[in-house]
């Protein structure tokens, strides 16, 4: 029987609503936000990524981290102003401090899931929540 | 009002320096000596909003400040082709820097520029080439930071965690070197190989020659591109490890390395290209070239002119820049068809791929040379080029020669 819910450690939860829902976006490969993403409306343009063409915007974005460093933070505050940044964002790989400050300035939720099949169990499309005051991530 | 409209702009400082501070475990905040921020995304719209909106509120900042390389040269921004509308923001996010009291070095090295604390001091730096070299050679105490190193130097704040804390500086893996190291591009090529192993620990090295400041600038940077290095330690040289053992602090090494000249010699394969290639693009100056570096390729070019079709920039610290026209370097370039540019770099410049998009800019960057493997990393892909990796008399003699040798 596939798990309804995986466990997570929230870097930042979500202000407000502590249970987020929104459409899932799954990137097997790491993702700078700083070149590889469109600085105003989330869409990755980088040529040859599983994800090319396809927007982060209100999604909750899953993938094993964000690459780069600096400017990431300076991205993702960018796409929260213009309308492009993700409504949260999981990653499979400890956040590092440029990530942090960058949902911080943008305000958007952040998790850290250990479990390495997460990238697997959730698709393209699947309807997935975040339960920040209860740090898990619950799945169809 | 406006100051209620900065306590409102320290109070949001420092509620995200605590929210910093909260994710990765921080007892407090400490207190910062200085800072080092971006220099200005001016192609990035709610860059300069977001100095406008922090200047406007007249929140200052209180420990010295500096800003990193931006999208345009300051002063001969017209000779690189930037679109004005690009180069007019970079200079109005100047003026808000300004009003801040932030000093403008627009620079990847402002350590060279006289921004030098004292050992142990605590920073909140941009820059990860910086953060390096800040942490391993001058013994301070600073993590990558990002957009938040502004509300650092407006608070004089920055959390208590990472590289702040002596049990984070420890040595993680020692790298014992066989390569022989003939150039600081060597030295990058070394860092380059070495990063990709280690991810980010703190490599801790043995075997190596005596290094310039070039070369401890260029194995820094080139670290920090393959991997996630924020200090690395060279016993009885860096300041924080007179031994191996103090390096490690009596623990063992997650792992041992040998590096030799075949390491160093694949980096430099893998930035390599088909003789026919024609080249259209010269850089050196990555991170920022020294006044010694600048000499030297001034020695070089004097007399000499660089192939046409080749543009050529040679980038450096403005400060390095005066002394450089005072001494006949930068005509010595410039008089070879290359230019001394200061205040930017093609990785933040109208050369990038998504600024090309964005702007609906013609670019012809399809080839470069570069004496820096940090640059020949990231202008693979953030320029979309291909790169030719060499150390400098080499690169330069092929922009002259118009082949490689």
């Amino acid at each position: 029987m596939r798990p309804k819910q995986f466990k997570c450690r929230m870097f930042l939860g979500s202000p407000g609503r502590k249970r987020i829902a929104a459409e899932a976006m799954v990137s097997p490969l790491p993702i700078s936000f700083f070149g590889e993403v469109d600085m105003d409306s989330g869409r990755i343009i980088v040529k040859g990524h599983p994800c090319e063409g396809m927007e982060v915007a209100g999604k909750i974005l899953v993938m094993p981290g964000a690459k780069g460093s600096t400017a990431n933070s300076l991205s993702l505050r960018n796409l929260s102003v213009k309308g492009g940044a993700p409504r949260a964002i999981v990653t499979t790989i400890p956040p590092d401090y440029n990530l942090v400050e960058g949902v911080i300035l943008g305000k958007i939720p952040l998790a850290y899931c250990k479990r390495q099949d997460l990238l697997d169990r959730v698709k393209n499309g699947d309807r997935i929540e975040m339960d920040s005051e209860k740090s898990t991530l619950i799945f169809p | 009002m406006l100051k209620g409209a900065k306590g409102k702009i320290i109070a949001q400082a420092m509620d995200g320096l605590v929210k910093l501070g909260e994710a990765f475990g921080a007892d407090r905040l400490v207190d910062i000596q200085y800072a080092h921020i971006d220099g200005g995304f001016s192609f990035m719209d709610t860059h300069y909003d977001y100095f406008r909106e922090l200047a406007d509120t007249g929140a200052r900042v209180v420990v010295p400040t500096t800003t990193n390389v931006g999208c345009a040269d300051m002063e001969k921004w017209k000779r690189t082709g930037v679109p004005e509308r690009i180069a007019r923001k970079q200079l109005a996010i100047a003026a808000l820097h300004g009003k801040m009291g932030i000093v403008a070095t627009n620079s990847c090295v402002p350590y060279l520029m006289g921004y030098v604390p004292p050992p142990r001091s605590h920073l909140a730096c941009v820059e990860s080439a910086a953060v390096i070299y800040f942490n391993s050679v001058l013994g301070c105490r600073v993590n990558r930071c990002g957009q938040m190193a502004i509300y650092s130097a407006i608070t004089g704040k920055y959390p208590l965690m990472g590289y702040h804390l002596d049990s984070h500086r420890k040595g993680t893996h020692l790298v014992n070197v066989k390569a022989r190291l003939c150039s600081s591009t060597d030295w990058g090529a070394l860092g380059f190989a070495v990063g990709g192993i280690v991810g980010e620990g703190v490599p801790v090295f043995t075997g190596l020659p005596k290094p310039t400041l070039e070369d401890l600038i260029a194995l820094g940077a080139a670290l920090t591109t393959s991997g996630t290095v924020s200090l690395f330690h060279i016993p009885a040289c860096t300041p924080e490890a007179r031994t191996v053992d103090e390096a490690f602090d009596g623990r063992r090494p997650v792992d041992q390395l040998v590096m030799t000249s075949k390491d160093v010699t694949q980096v430099y394969e893998r930035f390599s290209l088909g003789e026919r290639e024609r080249v259209d693009f010269l850089h050196l100056g990555c991170p920022n070239y020294t006044i010694e570096q600048v000499r030297k390729a001034a020695t070089y070019l004097s007399g000499k002119k660089i192939q046409r079709g080749i543009t050529c920039w040679i980038c450096t610290t403005p400060a390095a820049r005066v002394i450089a026209e005072r001494m006949g370097y930068a005509r010595a370039i410039e008089s070879a068809g290359g230019g001394l540019i200061t205040d930017t770099c093609p990785l933040l410049s109208h050369y990038r791929l998504d600024v090309v998009e964005r702007f609906g800019l013609k670019t012809t960057l399809r080839v470069m040379m570069t004496d820096s493997v940090k640059q020949a990393k990231y202008a693979t892909d953030l320029l979309g080029c291909k790169v030719f990796l060499g150390k400098m008399e080499d690169v330069l003699k092929a922009a002259v020669k118009g082949r490689f040798e």
